[in-house]
C-alpha cells in the first residue's frame, strides 16, 4: 500500500499511508494531514490527494501559492507519480510504495499535524532521485521572495506611473489658468521617484518652446508669452530661448500696440474715392493717382492763400501763391489773368504810396515820407524808383537827425540840459527804430534820466 | 535950388531915420562881422587876461574894464553905455564838429528862451583869431529903461571852454560902436586856439 511522505528541506515531517480514501493537507486543523507552515506558503485547505484508478491523484483545492510538481504549477490535478515530489508551500509530499517502508494498511497516523516550528531532525530516508526539472527550480522559499519582491517593484511602479500622471494633470491645470500661476496641489509621494536620467522640466520646456514658435508664426504672440514662455521661465527663469522669444513677442506686441494708437489718432479716412479728375488740373504722364490729389491739394491751397493775401492787399505773397498754382496747374481757374490783375494793382498801389511819399517829403515831413516808401517796397519789393526814393529819405533823416544830435549834445556839453533832453527827443521823433542817431539819443536820454 | 519947406525937412530926415534904421536892422551878423574888419579909425589896446584865459584887443580911449564876477571873465564899457561882456562856461567835454555846427541852433533857440523880449534874431557861423563861433545879432529894451539896444553875442569853443562875448550897445549909437565891438571880438584870442582849428 503507497505511503505519503511529506518532507520539509531534507528531514521528514511526517508519513501516512493512503488507504484508498482522500487525504486533506492545508494548514487548518480539520485537515487530515496539517502543515503549519509560519509564513503562510499554505492555504488553509490546500489540496487533497484522491485515489483515481490504479494511482493517486492531488487536487488544488484553489490554494493561493498553488501545488507543483517538476517545477510547474498544476492546473486543478495532477496524478502524483511514485518518486516524483509535489511542493506545497514549504513541504514536499512523496509517493512512495509501501513495501519499501512500515506500511501496515492503515493510517499510522489518524491526523497528523507537521509543524515548521518542530522540525524534527529525522533525516529523510533516500528517495528515488526526483526527475531533473525543467526551467529553473527556486524552492518555495525563494520564490516566496521572488513574488513578494516582484510585488514590491510593482507598487513602486505604479507609484512611479501615479507620479507622473498626477504631475502632469497639474502642469495643464497651471496652463490653463491665464494668471495669476498658482501651482495646482500636487498629491503628496510617500516614496521619492527614482531620479529621473534627466531634468523632468527640460521636455516640458522643449515642447513650450515649439507651441509658443507655432503660436508666434499665427501671430498669437500675447498667447505664446501667457501660455507657454511664462511657464518655461517660471520653471527656468535662465531659458535663453524663452527669454529671446518672450522679448521678441514683447516687441512685436509693442508696435503693434503703438501701431493702433497711431491709427486711432489719425483722423478717419474717407472712403477710397474713386479716380475722378480735379477741372482744370489734369493729371500728369506717370504721376500716381496718390501724387495727383496731393497737387490738387497744394494747388487748390495755394489759391485760396493767394486770393487772401490780395485782399490784404500783400501782393507780393498773393504773386507768389498764384504763380506756384501757375507752375502746378497752368491757367487754373484763370490764375493767369489773376496774376496779371494782382500786378497791375501791385503797380498802381507802389504808385500811389510813393505819390504819398513825395508829397509828404516836399512839405517837410520826412518821417512821413519816408514810412509812404517804406509801405510802396512792401506792395512790391522789386520796385527801384521806391528804393531809391526810400534811400534818399533815409540819407536825409541820418543827416537830419546827425545835425540835431549834434545840437543836444552840444547843449548837453555846455551845461544846457533841458535844452538837450528836449533836442535828444526831437531826435527819437524824427527817426525810426533801428535809426543809428535815435538808438544814441535814447541812450543819451536813459543817461540823463539816471 | 528950392528950398525945402520945414515940414518937408522933417519928412524927408523922417524916411532918412527910417531908411537908416532899417538898414541897419536888416543887415545880416555877417555883414557886421564884416563891419568890424574895416575899422581903421579907431586906435586899440589889447588886454590879456590875468589868467590866461584869453585876450583881445580894445579901444585905447574912453573904454574902461570894469569889475567882473559871476560867470563874466571881463566888461569893457564905455561912459556913453556901449558894453563888451565877456563870459566863460567849462564844456564837459571838448566839441565835435558835429557839435559845432550845431552851435548855432542851440545858441539861438537859448537866445531866445532868455530873452523873450528879444527880437530880430539873426545868426551866422564866423571865423575869429580864435576859431569859428556863432554870432547873433538882436534887439530888445534896455532893462535901464534908456531905450531899445541891439545886441551882438559871439559864441566860441575853445577846447574844454566855451566863451560868449556879448556886446550890447543902444540902438541910437549902432553906426558908431558896431564896428567897435565888431572888431573887439575879431580880436579874441584864447591860448587853445590851436586846438579850435581841429573843429
Amino acid at each position: 500500500m503507497p505511503r505519503l511522505v511529506v518532507f520539509r528541506g531534507d528531514a521528514v515531517e511526517s508519513e501516512i499511508r493512503l488507504t484508498g480514501s482522500p487525504v486533506r493537507l492545508g494548514r487548518h486543523a480539520r485537515n487530515d494531514v496539517v502543515l503549519d507552515d509560519s509564513l503562510n506558503g499554505v492555504s488553509r485547505f490546500h489540496a487533497e490527494i484522491r485515489p483515481e484508478g490504479n494511482s493517486y491523484v492531488i487536487v488544488d483545492l484553489n490554494s493561493r501559492n498553488g501545488v507543483w510538481i517538476n517545477g510547474r504549477k498544476i492546473k486543478d490535478k495532477a496524478t502524483l507519480s511514485l518518486g516524483v515530489p509535489a511542493t506545497v508551500g514549504a513541504f514536499e509530499l512523496a509517493l512512495e510504495d509501501d513495501a519499501s517502508g512500515t506500511f501496515d494498511g492503515r493510517p499510522a497516523y489518524p491526523k497528523t499535524i507537521v509543524s515548521s516550528a518542530a522540525v524534527s531532525d529525522t533525516v529523510r530516508p533516500a528517495r528515488a532521485p526526483a526527475p531533473a526539472r525543467q526551467g529553473p527550480a527556486f524552492s518555495p522559499q525563494t520564490r516566496q521572495i521572488l513574488i513578494w519582491s516582484g510585488a514590491a517593484a510593482a507598487v513602486v511602479l505604479i507609484c512611479l506611473v501615479t507620479f507622473f500622471v498626477v504631475r502632469g494633470r497639474s502642469r495643464q491645470a497651471q496652463v490653463a489658468v491665464v494668471e495669476p500661476p498658482v501651482a495646482a496641489p500636487v498629491a503628496p509621494i510617500e516614496t521619492p521617484p527614482p531620479a529621473p536620467p534627466e531634468d523632468p522640466n527640460k521636455a516640458l520646456n522643449e515642447q513650450d518652446l515649439t507651441a509658443a514658435r507655432e503660436q508666434m508664426a499665427a501671430k498669437d504672440y500675447a498667447g505664446a508669452v501667457r501660455d507657454h514662455l511664462q511657464p518655461i521661465l517660471e520653471r527656468d527663469p535662465e531659458n535663453a530661448a524663452a527669454l529671446e522669444l518672450k522679448k521678441q513677442a514683447e516687441e512685436t506686441i509693442a508696435l503693434e500696440t503703438a501701431s493702433k494708437v497711431a491709427v486711432k489718432k489719425a483722423p478717419p479716412k474717407p472712403d477710397t474715392p474713386a479716380e475722378t479728375e480735379t477741372p482744370g488740373i489734369a493729371r500728369k504722364a506717370g504721376e500716381s493717382y496718390a501724387e495727383y490729389t496731393a497737387r490738387v491739394r497744394q494747388v487748390q491751397q495755394n489759391m485760396a492763400e493767394g486770393k487772401t493775401a490780395l485782399e490784404k492787399q500783400e501782393f507780393p505773397a498773393a504773386l507768389a501763391h498764384f504763380r506756384l498754382v501757375d507752375r502746378d496747374a497752368p491757367k487754373f481757374q484763370g490764375v493767369d489773368a489773376l496774376i496779371a490783375d494782382t500786378v497791375a494793382k501791385q503797380q498802381k498801389a507802389v504808385d500811389v504810396a510813393i505819390d504819398s511819399g513825395q508829397q509828404n517829403e516836399t512839405a517837410g515831413k520826412i518821417l512821413e515820407a519816408r514810412r509812404w516808401y517804406d509801405v510802396a517796397l512792401q506792395r512790391d519789393p522789386a520796385s527801384t524808383v521806391a528804393r531809391e526814393k526810400r534811400a534818399a529819405v533815409i540819407l536825409k533823416m541820418n543827416a537830419n537827425a546827425e545835425a540835431l544830435y549834434g545840437q543836444a549834445t552840444y547843449a548837453q556839453k555846455s551845461g544846457n540840459a533841458a535844452r538837450a533832453a528836449e533836442l535828444f527827443k526831437q531826435v527819437i521823433d524824427n527817426t525810426m527804430p533801428g535809426d543809428e542817431f535815435r538808438e544814441k539819443a535814447m541812450k543819451q536820454m536813459e543817461a540823463q534820466k539816471r | 535950388m528950392s528950398r525945402l519947406s520945414r515940414p518937408r525937412r522933417r519928412a524927408f530926415a523922417g524916411l532918412l531915420a527910417a531908411a537908416l534904421y532899417c538898414l541897419s536892422t536888416g543887415v545880416t551878423a555877417a555883414q557886421i562881422w564884416k563891419l568890424g574888419m574895416g575899422d581903421k579909425s579907431t586906435k586899440y589896446q589889447p588886454f590879456k587876461d590875468p589868467a590866461g584865459r584869453f585876450e583881445l584887443e580894445y579901444p585905447a580911449k574912453d573904454w574902461k574894464l570894469l569889475p567882473s564876477g559871476g560867470s563874466s571873465l571881463a566888461v569893457f564899457a564905455r561912459n556913453d553905455g556901449p558894453t563888451l561882456f565877456i563870459d566863460h562856461v567849462r564844456l564837459t567835454e571838448a566839441l565835435t564838429a558835429v557839435e559845432v555846427a550845431g552851435m548855432p541852433a542851440v545858441e539861438l533857440s537859448t537866445l531866445k528862451e532868455q530873452q523873450p523880449k528879444g527880437r530880430d534874431f539873426k545868426s551866422d557861423m564866423v571865423d575869429s583869431k580864435a576859431g569859428k563861433g556863432v554870432l547873433i545879432r538882436y534887439s530888445r529894451d534896455s532893462a535901464t529903461g534908456t531905450g531899445p539896444e541891439t545886441v551882438v553875442q559871439y559864441s566860441i569853443a575853445v577846447g574844454l571852454e566855451l566863451f560868449r562875448l556879448n556886446g550890447v550897445m543902444p540902438d541910437k549909437q549902432v553906426a558908431k560902436y558896431e564896428p567897435v565891438i565888431a572888431y573887439m571880438i575879431q580880436s579874441f584870442k584864447a591860448p587853445a586856439a590851436a586846438s579850435s582849428s581841429k573843429h
